[in-house]
């Protein structure tokens, strides 16, 4: 498991890759955070997300989305999290993530880049296969 | 991109294909538009001209480049009575951010003998990820400013009543609505007003060197040697949040007109619908904010250049020129086949441009032309343009915004390092200053492509005209 950033004329992407999902969504929040710079102190800070999507790219969207939020308001730099997939049984169901994250405070962080305002649906790829998971996502900056 | 054939000098068309309703249509020189081929910004132009109930052309201004959903530099009309579409990714997350200029009448040799006592004072004007602003305010207080704008700042001592005359639309949009933005947005924005932000965001005084149009330029109140002040940031976690919201809100909502775009951050819904309805009134909120952020600042730098000069701000002149957005939704009036038709106008990265005679312009503007401002890379000109009587006809009263970007963030500071760049810099005569050093050179000039460049091509088609082109002689970074 891992990501990449990735790059773009104006802003920046991730690509990120894991054997399972729930891992997957965890390395894309790494991504995110490692685009911005580092969380240098303990990760001592917790903060419990719930979310549902219609589908998974929209799911990691607003994964991230919440993760720039909780970044700028409550100051947490997400650092891991145990996160829970649970996808739909029928086919109007919604794709639902409940996560426990864990992260350093906002106050101690070294920031190395840009800071991202936004996270996108430009091009975003959410792939499943034999090898694992795969996602790529393009971040405004 | 063997489809786009020039039809005229610097105008370029790209023919409809597959599921494209419109062709599309580039303003660019031969340079330009080879750039704006090397990377996916074309595409996105095509991808535009998807958009239910566009008219006449998915345009691009010169200063095209890849974005996300729309290109920036992207202008796109729909009909609002014929099933036209609104697309929050046609403004951007940075709703309203846009430009102000403030002159001065300060001398320019009267401003180098005293730079680094400006540069110091103007450095503590908050920038940068996260932290507070000049104004904080209550989550209410928030919620006024959204539906308020600038002269809420106004009205707390921050500027002038004159100043929000020769804002763009007096800075208030009367069609927001505060209900309708979720808390989250409030929560990012409350601790921000007054903060220019991140990235490509600045604070720039500047040295007017050359004056195109003599009685544009009186009229502006600019003339050759006179310092003036460019201020160049949006709507802060507010614009950014209310998109994300909305562009979520739409993606779900499209299925069910029926609606299928090529890329998802195009998601959008009829400007007639309550979901379009409902992000009308949203995008105009967080504009509000974007509007009152810049006055804010204006507030700001008066104080910063009083300080550094040891008098009151109004003996400094310090007036504001315009203030103008380049990230937008208007919905404006145009007769289209000899039908007057109201089209939803989206300008990411493109500036409305009214030309001559035109309404909604301050009186004292009227027979010049709308202002435009257009910021160059740090170390580069940036220009004062005005709208042209043609403009209407060519692109729906739109122009350039900027330089555009050529080079993305990894490869410009690879080039370059930071600290290198600002000595660089310094020995053209230009202070930088920076919240990240070693970041300045993601917004080195050489990322970006030739603004001089850009303004020209817009003369030359059309969409504006010259009136002042200005030098930098100390940047802000955001």
């Amino acid at each position: 498991m891992g990501f990449e950033i990735i790059e773009h004329t104006a802003d920046v992407g991730v690509e990120a890759w894991a054997a399972t999902l729930e891992e997957l969504f965890v390395e894309a929040a790494r991504g995110l955070i490692a685009v911005m710079g580092r969380g240098t102190g303990p990760a001592e800070l917790s903060r419990r997300v719930e979310l549902s999507a219609p589908d998974v790219e929209a799911l990691l969207v607003d994964w991230l989305s919440e993760l720039v939020y909780a970044f700028e308001v409550h100051g947490v730099v997400a650092a891991d999290g145990d996160v829970r997939i649970r996808r739909p049984v029928t086919q109007d169901a919604d794709w639902v993530l409940e996560a426990d994250v864990t992260g350093t405070d906002a106050n101690a962080f070294e920031q190395e880049g840009a800071a991202v305002k936004a996270v996108t649906y430009h091009a975003i790829e959410v792939t499943e296969g034999a090898s694992g998971a795969r996602a790529r996502v393009y971040l405004d900056v | 991109m063997t489809r786009l054939s020039e039809r005229s000098p610097h105008v370029w068309e790209l023919a409809p294909v597959g599921g494209m309703r419109v062709p599309g249509r580039v303003f660019a020189s031969k340079p330009l538009v080879d750039k704006a081929a090397s990377d996916k910004a074309l595409d996105q132009v095509a991808n535009v001209a998807h958009l239910p109930g566009i008219v006449g052309f998915s345009f691009a201004m010169p200063d095209i480049h890849w974005g996300y959903g729309f290109p920036i530099g992207g202008v796109c009309a729909t009909d609002v009575e014929d099933g036209g579409v609104i697309s929050p990714g046609g403004v951007g997350f940075d709703i309203s951010c846009g430009v102000r200029l403030v002159r001065t009448d300060i001398e320019a040799q009267d401003l180098l003998d005293r730079r680094d006592e400006v540069v110091r004072h103007l450095s503590r004007i908050p920038r940068g990820v996260g932290g507070s602003g000049l104004m904080p305010l209550s989550h209410a207080e928030t919620r006024r400013v959204l539906a308020e704008g600038a002269p809420f700042a106004v009205e707390r001592g921050f500027g002038r009543p004159s100043d929000l005359e020769v804002c763009e639309d007096h800075g208030h949009l009367e069609e927001a609505d505060p209900g309708v933005v979720s808390q989250q947005a409030v929560e990012r924005g409350a601790p921000q007003l007054g903060s220019l932000g991140a990235g490509n965001h600045f604070l720039e005084v500047q040295v007017i060197d050359e004056i195109h149009d003599e009685r544009a330029a009186e009229v502006l109140g600019l003339r050759r040697g006179q310092v003036a002040v460019m201020i160049h940031c949006g709507s802060r976690g507010v614009g950014h949040q209310v998109c994300t919201d909305e562009v979520r809100a739409m993606d779900r909502a499209m299925r069910s007109y029926g609606i299928e775009v090529p890329d998802r951050q195009l998601a959008c819904v009829p400007v007639a619908s309550p979901e379009g309805q409902r992000y009308l009134a949203g995008m105009a909120a967080a504009a509000n904010y974007g509007r009152a952020n810049r006055q804010v600042i204006t507030h700001g730098v008066r104080e910063a250049f009083a300080s550094a000069f040891g008098v009151d701000a109004a003996s400094l002149g310090m007036d504001v020129v315009y203030d103008v957005s380049h990230n937008l939704a208007k919905i404006e009036r145009y007769e289209v086949d000899g039908r007057e038709r109201k089209l939803c106008v989206h300008r990411k990265g493109a500036t409305r441009a009214f030309g001559p005679g035109h309404p909604e312009l301050p009186d004292r503007y009227r027979e010049i032309g709308q202002p435009v401002m257009v910021p160059g890379s740090m170390g580069t000109a940036s220009y004062v343009l005005v709208g042209t009587p043609q403009g209407r006809d060519i692109a729906w009263w739109s122009t350039c915004h900027g330089a555009g970007r050529t080079m993305s963030r990894k490869q410009a500071t690879k080039q370059m390092h930071g600290r290198d760049l600002q000595r660089q810099l310094a020995e053209q005569g230009i202070v930088v200053v920076a919240q990240q050093t070693r970041l300045l050179s993601e917004e080195a000039p050489y990322a970006y492509k030739d603004v001089s460049e850009v303004v020209e091509v817009c003369e030359r088609v059309g969409l504006s005209r010259k009136v002042a082109r200005l030098r930098p002689v100390a940047v802000v970074k955001g």
